[in-house]
């Protein structure tokens, strides 16, 4: 059993632990912040120590007496009822009440024990260390602190390293770097901050400002910056030498530098490498390529466009085309259509809305709409341009087109009545034929119904003509059948192909249409057909071989008709055969020759065709140097000197150093499309071609990046050597006798 | 059975025959005084054996005896105990003799009548020693490692390596890595736990020049366990110089002409245009036309394409000059065929057709590269080789006349490759038409090694066949090796060196430099694994005909020098005696 006092001790035990507790925690959190910001585990520890003895005097805790413990827990706990100094007196100082209400209080303790120490300064304390814990880490991540802007930060690997290029060099120490910095600015339209970096590797946007700035250690006389070829001076200024150039395309380069003694240096290599702008990226979720509306719904095409770029999107539109009618008389109209929600420039990614109203583009069922979105990103001076693929918008026709187009003709200019001569012959041999079998009547009526088959005919031609007053008497007093609501007579007999066809011949925009009066065209049908631009040379030669024609043709029909009026089908057979004739050449004469596109032969000079004769033929001699060096030449040789330097441990000449120079071009010509690969060998290449000293292992490293980095050659024959005795030719000989 | 008497000293016959024939004479005059004659014969003829038993102790003379010997055991490399206990068992007192390289084992083999030969075997240069006793090859475990290995040393460049071997007992997760001169990976193969596997490794050559690739065997950790060197000689290209002649331009000369020009080949091509007109391209060469078809003319190329209709139009003479030129001269022709050529194939017997039914050749598995052929296919014939055109086979053949080669295909408009975008297909297979066709360079001097591997301080044996009379030849020191010429052929001399540096070494010709014959010696510790297999192999052969003959051998046993000294001591005796029996002068 313990002591009704001893809980008392207990708790002030407990009471002070947590104090020290308390105290740890919050002199933690400002070391590690501290730590964070200077990376110095001194000025951490300092910190942790300085706050700890500041709040361990402010509040010290071993001062906590049994008395103070007392006091806390009456404030704390009503049920107590003040009265847990009791625990504090002996007992035997006590009366009888007094032990009465000790021992009361001992059980109310000994069950609310859990309460009686506060643990609201702890928490406290807890959440001031994690935040504080957090901050560091976050400064620690993104190198905020004192120390993540200077070179301490550098990586090992990233402080540039000298090489001493020339045996005078050799004789003094080299000169330090001690600062080295690279700045890159992005063009202004991607809106990126500048960029500081001590790593001389280069990877940047294409147009970007790229500075330099080194600071030497002692004093030099001049550095160089080579990339290539070109070779670049850095200024002093500032105690700093520094140069800068805007990123076209990738490359490498290294410093050059001379001391004050005159010896040369030279640095590792660095990339260059050049990111480009890419165009944006259009997506157009949820639209199919090819949406078809019914003539009769509504035509609404409801789209977003999700555009995105790397560097921000200047503006995006909708190039829509409709197209209207069909084969020669399509016609296309472009318009550019603003998406509803107005884009935002420089925005990174867009999601744009549309809702194409068909209707509104005055489109009719048949009309297509093509139409694509058209994104450009912010990139000066020339803008990439990105486009999205072709979506389609039909609007369903009621009537399906089918052409009956002469494989001959572009056009079917004629008029299918023509036709229907062949048609008349037919039945005229049709009725000779079955004249047995026929009762006079029939064969009568028939043979009339023929003639005025035939007089349609001739009118209709007629009309073209423009004569067919002259040319016989109307013959509507005689038509017996039903004519047709259009006024068509021959609506019946005829075989209407080609009225579908119509909207190819007539050009509706042409002007001389809409100049002259609506009737003109019925005066004059062919005008319709002639197609004249004001040409009245084609329009008359066309017009005038056609008539004479014709007139011969129709007084063929005329013929013909009389014949067959006259019960006499075999008499108008021959005037029906002529009358088809002319009209196939009138056919014949029409059609209309394409000059056709490509190889157009010269003529043919009929006098010297099939002669014989080849004095004029001469021969011809063409003479061609297409020799060129094996791709990749001195990158070869320096392999196989390199090879021979290994194998006999031969020095490297200065023959060699040209030649490791020239495969060190090669390579660097190589390798801009993957700076990064062959970095290594070319850096070898470099200091091969330098005055250095170099160790076998790097030699090998240079072969093995050389030979890795050559391409295969493409097959090829070559000649080959063959030693041939005479026991040789004996033995061919031999088995030669054998085979015969 | 004197007459297989054998002195072992008969190198001292002489001195001791006139030192011991005075000594006698000596002593005959010198009892010549004695009264009784037939003292006298005694005496000399007692004093002649002692002479006689003395110079047989000089002379050690042994007759041939029949030898009852034992039975003994060789124990080469890698031999097997398990193997040997057997042995042991089986013949109680087997002698067991180690051995060592060059070292003669003459005496101890001597001693035995039969032999086994356990382990590896014994080295190629030390089989003479055994060719009379009676040997038995048991052999012994495999090494482990590459047994073989097949390639061909020296490319031109542009070709690819291709290294095919077998690898004796491989252990599971082991890696072998063809490595170029650099150690840069080209090509792998994992092994697999088994008895033997064969593998092929592959790697183009872009570079000329001596080269030690390697052949490394490494474990699953990629640490490097075995290093084998494959040397490779890769020499440069040399152009071709080619003549095409046509009855009218057509679109194959037309892609053939661009492929080869644009490498850096000589080409003429001489279209007819039409009778007596021609048309000439002269591509990186002179502009010198070729209007006949003369020896001369000809001399300058190493192929000719020729049309069928242009190869069946030739006059008699130009044909007899193109024979001769393919016959004497080595020039190389190619026919590019046309219906008609095939149909004609019956009269002109160089080639023979058998038809079929397929027009359409496949050149890949996927089926997606494919060629027109003509519906026929080259016969197998004797003098008739065929070209292998990595297609089905019977497609392309050459016959040999004389020094030259006259081929052709069945093939029908191969720039269909290059117009469907296979243009290295395309030049993969003009490329192996015109290497297996054309007229090859005669060199001053060729070299062949009879064994593809030269170790260091070891014979190395090579051949070298030249038209120069009397051929001096030196290594790289400067030192000349003796040849010996081959007694059937003269132009064929054998020689021997021993190499006493490792890697590339080289042997020339006095009278021409650049007769060189470069050769790579190894390492004694590289190809160990083939070595083993190669003594094996040679022991197998070298024990597996009988050996010995006959079951007891006669070896030469020393007569017992006792008997000479008796009759010495006898001799020496009966003289002293003697007078002292029958008085000084009695």
């Amino acid at each position: 059993m313990i002591g009704p006092g001893h809980i008392l001790v207990q708790l002030q035990r407990k009471w002070r632990f947590r104090q020290g507790l308390e105290i740890f925690l919050w002199a933690l959190g400002p070391a590690v912040l501290g730590y964070a910001i200077t990376m110095k585990v001194g000025v951490g520890l300092v910190l942790f120590f300085l706050v700890l003895l500041v709040l361990v005097l402010a509040r010290k805790p071993w001062q906590l007496t049994l008395a103070q413990v007392s006091r806390a827990l009456d404030q704390k706990l009503p049920s107590l009822e003040y009265s847990s100094g009791l625990l504090l007196r002996p007992e035997a100082q006590l009366t009888d009440l007094a032990l009465i209400q000790r021992q009361k209080i001992t059980e109310v303790l000994q069950r609310s024990d859990a309460q009686l120490v506060s643990t609201s300064p702890m928490k406290k304390a807890g959440i001031a260390a994690a935040i504080f814990l957090g901050l560091g880490i976050l400064i620690f991540q993104l190198g905020w602190g004192i120390a993540g802007s200077k070179k301490s930060r550098l990586d090992q690997k990233e402080i540039i390293q000298v090489q001493a290029a020339d045996s005078l060099a050799r004789q003094h120490p080299a000169p330090t770097i001690t600062q080295q910095e690279v700045t890159v600015r992005y063009p202004s339209y991607t809106q990126k901050p500048m960029l500081t970096s001590g790593s001389m590797d280069v990877k940047a946007l294409e147009g970007s400002r790229i500075s330099w700035s080194l600071h030497f250690g002692s004093s030099v006389d001049s550095v160089l910056l080579e990339q290539g070829e070109t070779t670049l001076r850095l200024s002093l200024k500032d105690g700093a030498y520094q140069q800068s150039m805007t990123l076209t395309e990738s490359g490498f380069y290294n410093f050059r530098f001379f001391d004050a003694h005159g010896g040369s240096y030279i640095t590792d290599l660095y990339t260059l490498e050049v990111t480009k702008d890419t165009p944006p990226t259009i997506e157009l979720p949820e639209l199919k390529q090819f949406t078809s509306f019914d003539y009769d719904e509504p035509k609404l095409l409801t789209f977003n466009a999700l555009i995105n770029d790397d560097y921000g999107i200047a503006t995006a539109q909708i190039v829509a085309t409709v197209s209207k009618g069909s084969g020669e008389s399509v016609k296309f109209r472009e318009e550019k259509l603003p998406f509803d929600t107005a884009p935002t420039s420089g925005q990174r990614q867009l999601n744009l809305s549309k809702k194409i109203d068909l209707a509104a583009l005055a489109m009719t069922p048949g009309d297509e709409l093509y139409f694509y979105v058209e994104a450009i990103d912010t990139k000066r001076p020339k803008p990439n341009t990105a486009r999205s693929e072709t979506y389609f918008a039909v609007i369903k026709d009621t009537v399906t087109d089918q052409f009956a187009v002469e494989a001959t003709m572009g056009a079917d200019l004629m008029p299918d009545y023509f036709r229907s001569q062949r048609q008349l012959i037919i039945d005229t041999e049709k009725l000779i034929a079955n004249k047995a079998r026929l009762s006079k009547e029939v064969f009568n009526a028939t043979s009339n119904e023929l003639g005025f088959d035939q007089k349609a005919l001739r009118l209709k031609y007629g009309q073209f003509m423009g004569d067919e007053a002259e040319a016989g008497p109307e013959p509507v007093q005689e038509v017996t059948t039903e004519e047709d609501e259009s006024g068509n007579p021959l609506a019946e007999y005829t075989h209407d192909h080609d009225g579908a066809n119509e909207h190819n011949l007539v050009d509706h925009d042409h002007d001389h249409e809409e100049e002259g009066p609506a009737g003109k065209a019925a005066d004059d049908p062919l005008e319709a057909y002639l197609h004249n631009h004001e040409d009245p040379e084609a329009s008359s030669l066309f017009t005038q071989s056609l008539k004479s024609m014709l007139r011969q043709a129709m007084s063929e029909m005329w013929d013909a008709e009389l014949h067959l009026r006259l019960y006499t089908p075999q008499n108008s057979l021959p005037y029906q055969y002529r009358a088809l004739k002319l009209l196939q050449e009138i056919k014949n004469s029409a059609r209309i020759y394409v000059h056709r596109i490509g190889f157009d032969p010269p003529p043919i000079k009929e006098d010297a065709r099939l002669t014989g004769k080849i004095e004029e033929v001469s021969g011809f001699q063409k003479q061609e140097d297409l020799t060129k060096p094996l791709p990749q030449a001195h990158m070869r040789s320096a392999v196989a000197r390199l090879q021979v330097v290994l194998a006999q441990n031969e020095k490297i000449s200065g023959v060699d150093k040209e030649l490791f120079s020239q495969a060190g071009q090669e390579l660097a010509a190589m390798a801009l499309a993957a700076p990064g690969s062959y970095l290594k060998t070319l850096q070898g290449l470099k200091w091969l071609s330098e005055d250095l000293e170099t160790p076998r292992e790097q030699l090998y490293e240079v072969m093995t990046g050389l030979m890795q980095a050559l391409p295969n050659l493409a097959p090829d024959p070559h000649k080959s050597a063959q030693f041939q005795g005479n026991l040789d030719k004996l033995v061919q000989k031999e088995l030669e006798a054998y085979d015969e | 059975m004197m007459s297989e008497l054998v002195l072992l000293r008969h190198d001292l016959v002489l001195p001791v025959l006139v030192g011991l024939g005075g000594l006698w004479l000596v002593f005959v005059w010198s009892v010549r005084a004695t009264p009784s004659r037939k003292r006298v014969l005694v005496k000399s003829m007692v004093s002649f054996l002692a002479l006689f038993a003395l110079a047989m102790i000089a002379l050690r003379p042994a007759l041939p005896q029949p030898m009852d010997k034992g039975v003994g055991v060789l124990l080469t490399n890698n031999f097997s105990q398990t193997r040997l206990d057997s042995l042991q068992k089986a013949h109680k007192g087997i002698a067991l003799i180690p051995y060592a390289q060059n070292r003669s084992l003459g005496p101890v083999l001597d001693s035995i009548s039969s032999l086994y030969i356990l382990g590896q075997g014994v080295a190629a240069y030390d089989l003479w020693q055994f060719n009379d006793v009676k040997a038995s090859y048991l052999g012994g475990p495999q090494e482990s490692g590459i047994s073989r290995l097949a390639y061909r040393p020296s490319h031109t460049l542009g070709d690819r390596l291709q290294l095919d071997g077998r690898y004796s007992n491989p252990q599971s997760d082991r890696w072998l890595f063809l490595q170029g001169p650099g150690e840069e990976g080209l090509d792998s193969v994992a092994l697999k736990r088994g008895s033997t596997q064969t593998f092929r490794l592959e790697a183009p050559l872009k570079v000329s020049g001596n080269y030690g690739y390697a052949l490394t065997e490494k474990d699953s950790l990629g640490n490097q366990l075995h290093t084998e060197p494959i040397p490779v000689q890769v020499g440069e290209r040399k152009f071709l110089s080619i003549l095409m002649l046509n009855s009218s331009p057509s679109f194959e000369t037309k892609y053939l002409k661009n492929f080869l020009a644009e490498n850096g080949h000589q080409v003429l091509v001489k279209s007819q245009l039409t009778r007596g007109k021609y048309k000439f391209e002269y591509f990186n060469r002179d502009r010198t036309p070729v209007y006949g078809m003369t020896i001369k003319d000809l001399a300058a190329f190493d192929v000719l394409l020729i049309d069928a209709s242009s190869y069946r139009n030739l006059s008699a003479n130009a044909r007899r000059s193109l024979q001769e030129s393919i016959t004497e001269h080595g020039l190389g022709v190619f026919i590019q065929p046309d219906a008609a050529f095939f149909r004609a194939a019956k009269k002109d017997d160089f080639f023979d057709f058998y038809s079929t039914k397929v027009t359409e050749i496949g050149l890949d598995d996927q089926g997606k590269m494919s060629l027109g052929s003509f519906p026929y296919r080259f016969k197998n014939d004797f003098l008739v080789e065929e070209i292998e055109l990595m297609a089905p086979p019977h497609l392309a053949a050459y016959r040999k006349l004389g020094m030259g080669r006259l081929g052709s295909f069945t093939l029908e408009n191969t720039y269909q490759l290059v117009l469907d975008g296979h243009t290295d297909r395309y030049r993969e297979l003009w490329t192996t038409l015109l290497e297996a066709l054309s007229n090859r360079t005669m060199p001053m001097a060729s070299w062949s090694a009879s064994d593809d591997l030269a170790f260091q301080d070891q014979a190395f044996h090579f051949t070298l066949r030249t038209r120069i009379e009397q051929p001096l030849v030196v290594n790289d020191e400067g030192d000349p090796i003796p040849l010996l010429q081959d007694v059937d052929q003269p132009f064929l001399w054998h020689g021997k060196t021993y190499p006493q540096k490792t890697k590339w070494q080289y042997l020339k010709m006095v009278q021409d430099t650049t007769a060189r014959f470069d050769f790579y010696v190894m390492e004694s510790t590289d190809r160990q694994a083939m070595v083993a297999f190669n003594t094996h192999e040679e022991n197998k052969r070298q024990f597996q005909e009988a050996q010995g003959g006959e079951e007891t051998t006669m070896v030469l046993q020393p007569i017992a020098l006792v008997w000479f000294f008796l009759i010495f001591l006898f001799g020496m005796g009966w003289l002293w005696l003697e007078p002292k029996l029958y008085g000084q002068d009695a």
